[in-house]
């Protein structure tokens, strides 16, 4: 007798066979283990005595009505104390790349080489869907480059060398300006 | 993390109070970090959903803005806010959390149950604090933002206190404070450096379901019926199951008697774990067949994660079965 187990040897028809269930499995997995569902195996396993009926819409009016509620010692009112500092609607203060039907939103001041062919591409009337700008550069790249700046230079307290500057004509596509791989602003001499 | 007790150092800030505090991001998301002395912004885009990291940029003077955005859906093309944070020495660091009895995150609660607000500060910062309460109104037929309907605000000016919370019961403006449903978003603002304008700090909100109801139809209170075959077309239609529920029908020998444990008719149990309220037309099947005669009540119960997840009776029917056949003798019929 052979000690060693083995797995018993399966025709090409039942392997093939056997791995489509196995693939169905996995597939429908989400739902054979969601938690939604009917039957009785979905009651939970104590059962409890029903304790009050459903409220009614006056009942409920009367309960908030004696209640005690929010934080103690607050004013309350309908208008802000001061000034609400105002918020930039992120299309309004951003640059935005169109191609095709994707468009994808850098940081103002982020695009620092422009070839005169590429203007097109920047758009303030997007259209189409938004597009994250990793996945946006990745297809893009014939178009599209990054060239990575300290935080000196982003702030504009320290310039992008001239030869360095003198380079992306000669790239003859978008810069982008990143500080750790991640798009940033540019901002002017400070 | 944070030093607020450490102003002349540079202030570094995880990214991950924003990521950490939606369960919304995804692949696509991103924090928009804007410095507020100087308008430099730096886009961050994250290569996965979990765990946290520094932001690289200090906050500097003046304090930054993080914004958190996120992809839509096919609804919606473009990108949408998912939250906002300002910190800095000039700003108080808040902690800003909503509790409700359903542990669901993000946090939910039903309209008729209540939700508390937990405002915690750090740091030296004595700044007034105040509060935006902001009541949006869903579309009942889409469960979603309801583009009709402007947000309400009212606002709260907190005591300088370290922690406070508050209870508060839902509120979203509707004709049947049953039916409410929306979204409560507390916002903390405090001045900034100059002490002009009010900046958000940090935010929290809170989902709010309207309460589920239900419409026994095919059997008039108390009827005498002579044929099971009329109660077998019975209908018990549910709207607006809570999203983490179970609903089932049980029967019982007498008149309605809340808290009764009847006898459970097992096609009828639906389990919902959803993200929004279900509406149900739950089977009976020809439940009445074996019934002898006598007077029952079919109840409806409905198990939430409120009231301790104690049932709770959204409506009832009670009948009597008379087949017009009666034995000499007397017959015992245990339900």
């Amino acid at each position: 007798m052979n000690p060693h187990f083995t797995l018993p040897h399966l025709s090409p028809v039942k392997k093939t066979v056997l791995q489509a269930i196995i693939l169905a499995v996995v597939l429908t997995a989400p739902l054979l283990f969601a938690e939604s569902g009917v039957g009785p195996s979905f009651l939970p396993a104590e059962r409890k005595q029903a304790a009050s009926d459903r409220p009614t819409a006056q009942q409920l009016r009367q309960l908030i009505a004696a209640q005690n509620q929010g934080f103690t010692g607050a004013t309350q009112s309908a208008h802000a104390p001061e000034a609400i500092a105002p918020s930039k609607e992120i299309y309004a203060s951003s640059i935005i790349l169109q191609h095709g039907d994707n468009h994808t939103l850098l940081p103002p001041y982020s695009l620092i080489h422009i070839p005169a062919h590429l203007e097109k591409k920047i758009t303030r009337t997007p259209s189409g869907k938004y597009m994250p700008w990793p996945e946006f550069y990745n297809a893009h790249r014939s178009w599209l480059f990054t060239h990575h700046i300290t935080i000196q230079q982003a702030e504009g307290k320290a310039p992008i060398k001239p030869e360095v500057a003198h380079q992306f004509t000669r790239i003859n596509r978008l810069v982008v300006s990143v500080f750790q791989n991640h798009p940033i602003s540019t901002l002017p001499k400070q | 993390m944070i030093h607020p007790n450490n102003p002349m150092t540079l202030i570094r800030t995880t990214l991950a109070l924003l990521l950490a505090g939606s369960s919304l991001t995804h692949a696509g998301d991103f924090i928009r970090q804007t410095q507020l002395k100087n308008g430099l912004t730096w886009d961050f885009h994250p290569a996965s959903n979990l765990g946290s990291t520094w932001s690289p940029i200090p906050v500097g003077t003046g304090g930054s803005v993080f914004s958190l955005y996120a992809t839509g859906n096919k609804a919606t093309p473009r990108i949408i806010k998912l939250d906002e944070s300002t910190m800095g020495t000039a700003f108080p660091t808040v902690e800003l959390t909503i509790r409700s009895q359903d542990p669901h995150v993000p946090a939910r609660t039903r309209a008729d149950q209540p939700f508390s607000v937990k405002i915690k500060r750090h740091g030296a910062s004595q700044k007034l604090i105040s509060l935006r309460h902001t009541l949006e109104k869903y579309n009942p037929a889409t469960h979603s933002n309801n583009a009709q309907a402007a947000p309400k605000n009212v606002w709260l000016q907190l005591p300088i206190k370290t922690q406070q919370s508050g209870k508060f019961y839902p509120s979203i403006p509707s004709p049947v404070p049953t039916l409410a449903e929306g979204e409560e978003t507390f916002t903390a603002y405090a001045t900034g450096v100059k002490g002009k304008q009010l900046h958000p700090l940090k935010s929290a909100s809170v989902q709010v379901w309207p309460v589920a109801s239900v419409s026994i139809t095919g059997i008039r209170a108390n009827a005498t019926v002579k044929s099971t075959a009329k109660l077998n077309k019975v209908t018990v239609s549910c709207r607006n199951l809570y999203p983490d529920s179970v609903t089932y029908v049980q029967i019982y020998r007498g008149n309605a008697r809340l808290g009764t444990l009847g006898r459970i008719l097992p096609q009828t149990v639906i389990r919902f774990d959803t993200k929004v309220p279900q509406n149900q037309k739950i089977p009976l099947g020809n439940w009445a067949d074996t019934l002898p005669d006598g007077q029952y009540t079919l109840e409806v119960l409905h198990i939430t994660p409120f009231n301790q997840r104690k049932p709770e009776r959204l409506g009832y029917a009670s009948f009597v079965i008379d087949r017009g056949m009666h034995a000499s003798g007397l017959v015992m019929h245990q339900l």
